[in-house]
């Protein structure tokens, strides 16, 4: 491109040179060659200056042709960008239907994707059966879509040792994630992160809020 | 002296003390609950220091409520008419004992030309007639409460043989609805100061054995990260920033110091399991203490540096375990009970304290280490995270009134409980007790 703008600068600074002194080369490079205006000066520059020969009238209209052909060439080529940049705009768009295709199938009402926690027993990391089905679910959609991407959060209820839950939270997290790997899904897909006790979904005390909050969450990364 | 005490006398034989303390910053409400038993207490005196205004009374109000607070001392009444000066070479003991004073404490201050504070106190032992003690400090105006600490220390020693912790310091971590701040105060529960404050949780702080820093724990892109604040001990206040020890790959956390201050030991979770690392604090480089597929974590140093105990769950429930700091055999240490964690060390190595969960509750208790006899001292049902006074006589550990995190102290003879409650909102919890004060 810049090859064949320094072409086409270069025969017009032949040109223009031939038409007058006075104007410089820097003059010259800094027109617009797109400018229709510029493309008539060219027909005045038929003229014999100081006893340089002019060109004859066939060469003169030589060179305008090949000028001419140069600009189509030009236009063609910047037709040619904006057909790409439209072609690539649609597979943009491809895009983003499927990633809301993927968030309609995640969101999608009592579906076992919209189920996002696992619950355990006290002081337990042991997967109950009852979650199978949803962990199923879950693992199936990310060997799916090797693109999305999920993080898993182990948390514990307010009793025992604070260190202690911090562990048993991350162990809740990692046995979901081989759970995961067993289904299929890549260990690249899966974070885990444990908050142990220090992130109750529910402040009580009684034995209902403790096993809401000790569970592990599933959270889609955008 | 006792009318600044409300005392209320139950019928299971409690003597309950609730001391509204008025000076000083704005701190934690502290309410005292001496459990009174068969043991004899060491009957003292304090008569109001010498000297103008308010301190005065403040620092013999301190040394009082200090020796009371232990369980071991019975603070006696006085009449106001008696001398509060040193008594000279003349001093009539007769007189003294026919007020049955035992132990005797007097003292006074007076305002330097410099703007200093010059206090001193004289301790009498009435029946053996003689002076046992005489401490002058000078000091600035604001150190008055440490300057009255400093002296209960000194009696304490005296009188029991033991050494006070009237000077130390506590960390702990206050929770309020958004935000976590780790906050040192004075053992009493005055002048705190915070010295980091996060969005995130914060647990675990521990004092470096010199405590010249508090290593705890954050979460840093919500992973657990270990976290060295330096502070000033005696100041109790924060001498720069923070910094984060490694991260290494997984959940960083428990951190114990090392005693010769050089490392840390933390437990690093990763891949499904938890294990316990030494982190040389010098270059950052780290040597794996234990190896198995299960949780091991909450490390903690024996006071000689040769043995680590750790919390593991190998046998499905956590269990307190020992192993030699250079890696080794790890020898199960807790048979009592299905779950016991967060083990420490007493200062002399002679038994641990734990939290010990018998099926409904959860209860600080020490084990013995010659024996393995388990003594349980706590009768709450969500206490944790005990920590050791450095002369080993007191636990201070994580409890909850109404639904509020709050302090709870309680002497290892179980003679004395004490609670502090934090501002309203303020959810205390993680407390761990800092050294001696090097004079």
């Amino acid at each position: 491109m810049n090859m064949k703008f320094l072409l086409v600068a270069g025969l017009v600074a032949a040109l223009v040179g031939c038409s007058s002194k006075t104007k410089t080369n820097a003059d010259i490079e800094q027109r617009d060659l797109f400018d229709q205006s510029n493309r008539g000066s060219f027909e005045q520059t038929a003229e014999s200056i100081d006893g340089v020969e002019a060109p004859s009238e066939e060469e003169l209209r030589t060179q305008q042709d090949e000028l001419k052909r140069e600009f189509e060439r030009e236009e063609q080529r910047l037709l040619d960008e904006r057909v790409k940049l439209d072609e690539q705009n649609a597979v943009t768009q491809d895009e983003f239907q499927r990633q809301a295709e993927i968030k309609r199938e995640l969101l999608q009402n009592d579906s076992l994707l919209s189920q996002r926690s696992i619950f355990y027993d006290f002081d337990s990391s042991v997967i109950k059966v009852e979650f199978q089905p949803v962990i199923e679910a879950h693992g199936n959609f990310l060997k799916k879509h090797p693109s999305v991407r999920i993080r898993i959060e182990g948390n514990c209820d307010d009793r025992g040792s604070r260190e202690y839950n911090l562990a048993l939270g991350q162990s809740r997290a990692e046995q979901l994630k081989q759970a995961f790997v067993l289904l299929g899904a890549r260990a690249d897909q899966i974070d885990v992160a444990s908050y142990g006790a220090e992130r109750p979904l529910v402040f009580g005390v009684d034995d209902e809020s403790r096993s809401k909050n000790r569970r592990s969450d599933l959270v889609y990364l955008d | 002296m006792l009318s600044i005490f409300r005392m209320i006398k139950s019928f299971f034989g409690i003597i309950f003390f609730s001391i509204a303390m008025s000076y000083g910053a704005v701190s934690a409400q502290v309410e005292i609950e001496i459990i009174a038993d068969e043991g004899a207490k060491i009957p003292i005196t304090v008569l109001p220091f010498e000297g103008e205004g308010d301190q005065a009374k403040l620092i013999s109000e301190i040394i009082s409520s200090d020796l009371a607070k232990t369980g071991i001392f019975a603070i006696q009444s006085f009449d106001k008419s008696w001398s509060r000066s040193k008594l000279g070479d003349d001093a009539d003991y007769t007189n003294w004992a026919s007020r049955v004073v035992q132990n005797l404490v007097v003292g006074n201050f007076v305002k330097l030309d410099d703007g200093r504070l010059q206090a001193a106190f004289w301790l009498y032992d009435i029946p053996g007639q003689a002076m046992s003690v005489g401490y002058q400090i000078k000091d600035d105006p604001k150190q008055v409460r440490q300057m009255a600490h400093h002296f209960a220390d000194l009696i304490y020693e005296k009188l029991t043989g033991d050494k006070g912790v009237f000077r130390t310091k506590i960390a702990y971590v206050v929770s309020k609805k958004d935000q976590s701040a780790l906050v040192i105060a004075d053992s009493d529960g005055h002048n705190p100061n915070e010295v980091f404050a996060s969005k995130e949780p914060i647990l675990s702080p521990r004092w470096s054995p010199d405590g010249s820093k508090i290593a705890f724990v954050s979460f840093l892109k919500r992973k657990a990260a270990v976290y060295v604040t330096p502070v000033n001990y005696k100041k109790g206040r924060a001498t720069g920033k923070s910094i984060v020890i490694g991260p290494f790959p997984g959940s960083n956390s428990a951190p114990a110091w090392s005693p010769d201050g050089q490392s840390l030991a933390i437990a690093i979770s990763k891949d499904g399991k938890s294990d316990i690392f030494m982190i040389s604090l010098r270059d950052q480089s780290r040597v794996q203490i234990t190896n198995n597929r299960s949780i091991n974590t909450e490390p903690n140093f024996s006071h000689d540096g040769k043995t680590l105990l750790f919390t593991s769950d190998r046998t499905g429930r956590p269990q307190v375990y020992q192993v030699p700091v250079q890696g080794g055999t790890e020898v199960r240490l807790t048979y009592t009970g299905r779950y016991n964690a967060s083990p420490h060390f007493s200062p002399d190595d002679s038994f641990i304290a734990l939290i010990h969960y018998d099926e409904r509750k959860f209860n600080v208790g020490m084990q013995d280490m010659k024996s393995g006899v388990v003594q349980i001292l706590t009768d709450g049902s969500r206490d944790q995270s005990p920590s050791i006074a450095p002369n080993g006589k007191v636990i201070v550990y994580a409890s909850e009134a109404n639904g509020r995190g709050i302090l709870r102290f309680v002497a290892k003879n179980g003679r004395a409980k004490l609670r502090y409650v934090g501002p309203k909102g303020d959810d205390l919890r993680e407390p761990s007790w800092g050294p001696f004060i090097k004079d």
